[in-house]
């Protein structure tokens, strides 16, 4: 069901070490009235880097998540992700590059409720077509890496709102993705949940992923090498530089 | 079996594909199973819902099929073994050694089971000893020599018998018509045949037994009496035959075929003897067998009306499936969306899906056939009572006969229907899979509505318009036959589906959808009329079945928009309102906020109810033509008298008579071939007409008064019907009028042709009427008479019915007050009337099963909402009275819709078929059926909102997926 051949994508000289580039990114929506979600938006990720956004609700922070993903399309723009430009792609191609390149974790976990936690995890490699054992056994090293092994045979509403948003992240994760995308990732965590799953992020950064996050808790945001604040859908500082952000350990 | 093969071969194909695909993709198989299996109560729902599919494709087939079978069987019944009959043109009599000729064929002799010398007249039959009789009777002469090699006679005593122990004078009767004038054996019978010069010959007989309808004693499977050669000569005055009977060696198909082989051999042995020249082989078992088998159905005026009705509430029970899906796709959304945001292809979300939706589809076409065939079974019960009665429910051909109709279930229906079912509701799935699975990832994944996008789609979806719009134009502007009234209605339906899409976005959606719903039922309306007006019945038929649910949908859309108006009703409540108004939005915003599939679930329940409204109107109708054929009659007793051109009455009975009108009458029984539309092929069967000859008296004062009930539209008034008829032998008026109708019988001349003008609503004159210059083809079939009589006033018709009845007896005749003809017809009418009553039922059942299904789902995806509705302080009382509002105002929509479109549609084609006909509603029906809806909807949702109301908020609220 999935792309497994590269699509053929239009290559854009990106900033060297931006894994991200985003130039002048507007998002309408239309109900009615018109709402510009993002007006204009300048935005780079560089590789290996975690990035904060920030910003009040309404300021357009899932949308420009969304945009860079490839999960919504744009309206104005550019948004080159390691060098492809998503607009361009098919809608067939975006979705082959998102499950090559790209993990994501949500506010609400979105967990399948009919599989267990090992079944979850492994989905994004059986939708890259490979086989189950391996897939089975790749997957149950993450939820090992994340220490969930023992929780592996449980469904998600057996499971704690840490443990699932862990599990989450071990999807995100498990088919080794360029860049994670995370939704308000503590949102629905408790202060211990909220603690174990940033220590987690930050440890996978270190490891060499690159991270955006979205949040509203400012000790997240924190704990990012950078954080970008948004205000009705504009960046309200102007973007740095990308920088390189190797693995310090 | 061409159904069978294609919705075999698709559901081959399409659960073959299915199954490659889990099997190289277990995911998605496993998904599937763990779905179906997590909350079985909500899958058996599904499974319920979608059972409508396979349970109406069985129902459906099972009737035909029973219809098929029983006509078939019938036809078998009533020939035996006889397969080939010989006579002459004119029904004249030949030497009765030609039988004996041809036995001894060497060729016929060896290819053919039996050959038996025979006549055959129409009579009337007197019971001297009971003062009963019966004036459209077969008198079967039989040679008791050869009868054993067409089999024995059944006595009703159990006994079997050849005839040979038959003394002179002596006969058997058939067990109808011993049912219908009270014959025993050891009665006296008078048997007048008629001539066609309409001097009867008579003749008194002995009734020796009472056979049973089985073997050669179902012969024609009307009343009948049997009686030997030797008998027979002393009633026709001469030994000399008119038919000669050939059986072809086997059974069932194999004894057809060999009959139709038996043809050129007869043909040619009959053209070797001088004597038989004249005389004419005639396949008349096979044409019945055939007529039967092709479900040839002329004599019932408004079959294919019904199938076109009965197909609108099949079409009504898919719309269920699809919309039954569409609700099951919406509920997975965000798990979709999240396989999307994970790397699932459009495809492969539509893979996936179908996957889940082919196993509830297999489940439920399996399991549907059980309701199907317990709803077949009462259809078919409640079918028996309405054959054979004079101008009743069955068939053209059954008409007459004592057939009744029998369940026939088939393996090859059961098949179709599963393999059909499974088939309807996987594409229901796949194309619910198709339209949802175009989703903004995003939004889906939160549960969000999906955003209006400033961009106008994609370069495909552009395409898809533009493919839309270029095909309907092209079906509104270049329409080819057969069918070009419905092509361009299609045609239109899509313009108006691509103008609403290309301005989504631009203009509010209320006003959008508005507009487009009643653009497509004004153009649907439009279109039926035009259809009604200008082309052939058939494809007028088309255009209803297509009329009728886009009326329906369309209306649905514009009222399901515009259904906040119920809320600001409630504001006018005033001051107690507050609660009630909160209430209301509630239900109202579920309603509006999916404003495509509520007009479904309206939709569903409009056509259904559209189609009950329509049948109302066409009882209110004869119930109206009924009470003004009352109240015109002009006369009180009918007098058939089918041996004798006069009728001479006692002084004293004459002396009651204030007036009467005399109608020369022949009796026809034999091939007869209905082409309806006019042009369309049609085949021969066996059937028995009257023909009633226009006479100046009879053109002056006709029986039921001058205004005719159905008139051809060709003819601008009565009068220029009456005119036609009079003075063109090429139009006749038939009893059982039906639009575009062309009669053709076999004449001694040869084939002869009438069209039929119309009819004025007559019981009385059962058959043709028709100038003497039309009817003179005829001349060599049996003349009597029909006297209308009116009685004197003071005098009670009943009374003097009995009486004629007595001074009759002698001659056959048939007396009857016409009171008791227009009550028989109203039962007739009634009969025929059960069957598409109970197909609406069917209908009405699926309509509130759509209801009840969806508040059911509504109410279990909403528990979470419902503990929110809680939390900030809604009553239990409150959330049963949203959900229990809610269907209710969704049923109402779909009765006001459903009433809207019948009205409309039923005075379209009420005006378009007869021109002439009164409009009307039966009230106190209507009013009965939508209590009974409203009742069931009620209890159907009542229970299913309690259990919601009595959930802990703090429960609800916790729940998620």
């Amino acid at each position: 069901m999935i792309e497994t051949e590269e699509p053929e994508v239009l290559r854009v000289e990106a900033p060297e070490q931006a894994i991200v580039t985003a130039r002048r990114v507007r998002k309408v929506y239309r109900s009615g009235t018109e709402v510009e979600a993002l007006r204009g938006v300048d935005f780079e990720v560089g590789r290996g880097e975690m990035v904060a956004v920030v910003g009040p609700s309404g300021s357009g922070k899932t949308t420009l998540l969304n945009c860079l993903s490839g999960l919504e399309r744009i309206d104005g723009g550019q948004i080159l992700v390691d060098g492809s430009d998503l607009e361009k792609l098919s809608d067939n191609a975006r979705t082959g590059y998102r499950a090559r390149h790209m993990g994501f974790v949500f506010q609400a976990f979105n967990l399948l409720p009919v599989l267990t936690a090992v079944e979850n995890v492994e989905i994004p490699l059986l939708l890259l077509g490979q086989r189950p054992r391996p897939a089975r056994e790749q997957a149950m090293a993450m939820l090992e890496t994340l220490g969930l092994a023992d929780r592996a045979k449980h469904r998600p509403d057996m499971l704690s709102g840490g443990e699932q948003q862990r599990v989450a992240v071990a999807r995100a994760l498990v088919h080794q993705p360029a860049i994670v995308w995370a939704d308000e990732p503590t949102g629905n965590l408790d202060t211990e949940g909220t603690e174990v799953v940033v220590e987690l992020l930050v440890r996978l950064n270190k490891e060499g992923q690159t991270m955006v996050l979205v949040t509203h808790n400012p000790a997240v945001a924190g704990r990012a090498q950078r954080t970008v604040r948004m205000r009705d859908g504009r960046i309200e500082a102007p973007p740095q530089p990308a920088r390189s952000a190797a693995p310090t350990s | 079996m061409k159904g069978l093969l294609l919705f075999g071969g698709l559901f081959a194909v399409a659960y073959a594909v299915l199954i490659v695909i889990a099997l190289r993709h277990p995911l998605f198989a496993r998904i599937a199973i763990r779905e179906a299996t997590r909350r079985p109560w909500q899958s058996a729902l599904v499974v319920a819902g979608l059972m409508i599919g396979s349970g109406a494709i069985l129902v459906s087939e099972v009737i035909q099929n029973s219809a098929d079978d029983s006509l078939t069987a019938g036809a078998f019944q009533s020939w035996g073994h006889v397969d080939l009959t010989v006579s002459a043109p004119d029904n004249g009599y030949f030497d009765p050694r030609v039988a004996q000729t041809l036995a001894n064929d060497p060729q016929l002799r060896h290819s053919a089971a039996a050959v038996q010398a025979g006549v055959e007249m129409l009579g009337s039959v007197a019971d001297l000893d009971r003062g009963s009789s019966n004036a459209f009777v077969r008198v079967i002469g039989f040679d008791p020599a050869t009868q054993a090699a067409f089999g024995r006679f059944h006595q009703l005593d159990g006994t079997e018998t050849s005839g040979e122990a038959l003394g002179a004078g002596r006969v058997f009767i058939g067990q109808s018509l011993a049912t219908a004038i009270g014959a025993r054996v050891g009665d006296r019978l008078r048997i007048s045949i008629g001539q066609s010069t309409g001097d009867p010959k008579s003749g008194d007989v002995v009734v020796a037994g009472v056979l049973t309808a089985a073997g050669p004693g179902s012969y024609g499977l009307r009343p009948a009496v049997f009686a030997p050669l030797q008998t027979m000569a002393g009633l026709i005055g001469t030994h000399q035959i008119n038919i000669l009977r050939i059986g072809a060696p086997g059974d069932g198909q194999a004894e057809l075929d060999a009959g139709h082989r038996l043809v050129p051999i007869v043909t040619a042995a009959l053209t070797r003897l001088p004597e038989a020249s004249q005389l004419q082989v005639r396949e008349g078992k096979a044409d019945d067998i055939t007529a039967a088998r092709q479900q040839q159905d002329p004599g019932n005026a408004t079959g294919g009306f019904t199938s076109i009705l009965s197909l609108i509430v099949l079409l009504a029970g898919l719309v269920l499936v699809v919309n039954l899906m569409a609700t099951l796709v919406e509920e997975r959304r965000p798990r979709l969306a999240v396989l999307r945001a994970l790397g699932l292809s459009r495809l492969g979300l539509i893979a996936a899906l179908s996957t889940e939706g082919a196993l509830y589809s297999l489940v439920a076409a399996v399991l549907g056939v059980v309701p199907g065939l317990v709803v077949s079974w009462v259809l078919v019960a409640s079918t028996v009572k309405g054959t054979g009665g004079r101008g009743g429910a069955g068939a053209g051909i059954a008409i007459g006969r004592d057939l009744p109709v029998q369940l026939s279930v088939r393996p090859s229906a059961l098949a179709l229907a599963i393999v059909a079912g499974a088939a309807v509701t996987l594409a229901a799935v796949v194309l619910a899979a198709v339209l949802r699975s175009d989703m903004t990832i995003a939004a889906a994944i939160r549960d969000l509505p999906e955003p209006t996008n400033v961009s106008r789609g994609s370069l495909a979806l552009r395409l898809r318009y533009i493919g839309l719009a270029v095909a309907s134009l092209f079906a509104l502007v270049i329409p080819s036959p057969p069918f070009p009234e419905p092509l361009r209605l299609v045609g239109g339906t899509g313009l108006i589906a691509f103008a609403a899409l290309t301005v989504r976005g631009r203009i509010p959606d209320r006003a959008r959808l508005t507009s487009t719903g009643l653009a497509l039922a004004a153009w649907a309306l439009t279109s039926l009329a035009v259809a009604f007006l200008t082309s052939t019945s058939q494809s007028a038929g088309v255009d209803l079945f297509l009329a009728i649910p886009v009326t329906a949908l369309g209306l649905s859309l514009a009222a399901v928009s515009n259904v906040r108006v119920f809320e600001r009703a409630a504001s006018v409540v005033g001051n107690a309102s507050g609660r009630l108004r909160a209430t209301l939005r509630l239900a109202l915003a579920y309603l509006v906020r999916r404003p495509v599939r509520a007009s479904l679930t309206v939709g569903t329940m409009a056509m259904v109810l559209s189609v009950i409204v329509i049948y109302n109107i066409l009882i209110a109708e004869f119930t109206n033509q009924t009470r003004q054929s009352d109240a015109r009659a002009p006369y009180d007793i009918s007098v058939f008298m089918p041996a004798q051109r006069s009728m001479v009455l006692p002084a004293t009975l004459q002396a009651q008579v204030a007036t009467s009108l005399s109608i020369p009458t022949r009796s026809y029984l034999g091939p007869v071939q209905v082409s309806s539309p006019v042009g369309t092929p049609a085949l021969w069967h066996q059937e028995r007409m009257s023909l009633y000859e226009v006479t100046p008296a009879l053109v002056s004062s006709p029986p039921m008064g001058r205004d005719m009930t159905n008139r051809v539209p060709q003819f601008p008034n009565d009068a220029a019907a009456w005119r036609s008829v009079q003075n063109d032998p090429g139009w006749v008026f038939w009893t059982r009028f039906n639009t575009d109708v062309r009669l053709t019988f076999v004449g001694p001349q040869g084939l002869v042709t009438r069209s039929v003008a119309g009819d004025f609503g007559d019981p009385i004159l059962d058959g043709i009427v028709g100038s003497p210059q039309a009817l003179a083809p005829f001349g060599n079939l049996p003349l009597g008479t029909t006297v209308l009589i009116k009685a004197k006033p003071g005098v009670d018709p009943h009374l003097l019915s009995a009486q004629l009845r007595q001074a009759l007896l002698p001659a056959g005749a048939e007396v009857t007050a016409i009171a008791d003809l227009l009550r028989q017809r109203g039962v007739a009418f009634e009969n025929f009337a059960s069957v598409p009553i109970l197909f609406m039922r069917m209908g009405m059942v699926i309509g509130i099963l759509s209801l009840a299904i969806l508040a059911f789902r509504a109410v279990v995806q909403r528990r979470r909402a419902i503990g929110v509705l809680r939390a900030l302080g809604y009553r239990r009382g409150e959330v049963v009275a949203g959900i229990v509002t809610e269907t209710t105002l969704t049923t109402t929509v779909g009765v006001l819709v459903g009433i809207v479109t019948g009205l409309a549609a039923g005075y379209i084609y009420l005006n378009g078929t007869t021109s002439i006909s009164p409009f009307g509603l039966d009230l106190a029906s209507l009013a009965g059926t939508l209590a009974l809806i409203y009742a069931a909807v009620l209890l159907t949702t009542f229970g299913p909102a309690l259990a919601a109301a009595h959930i802990p908020p703090a429960q609800a609220l916790r729940l998620q997926e």
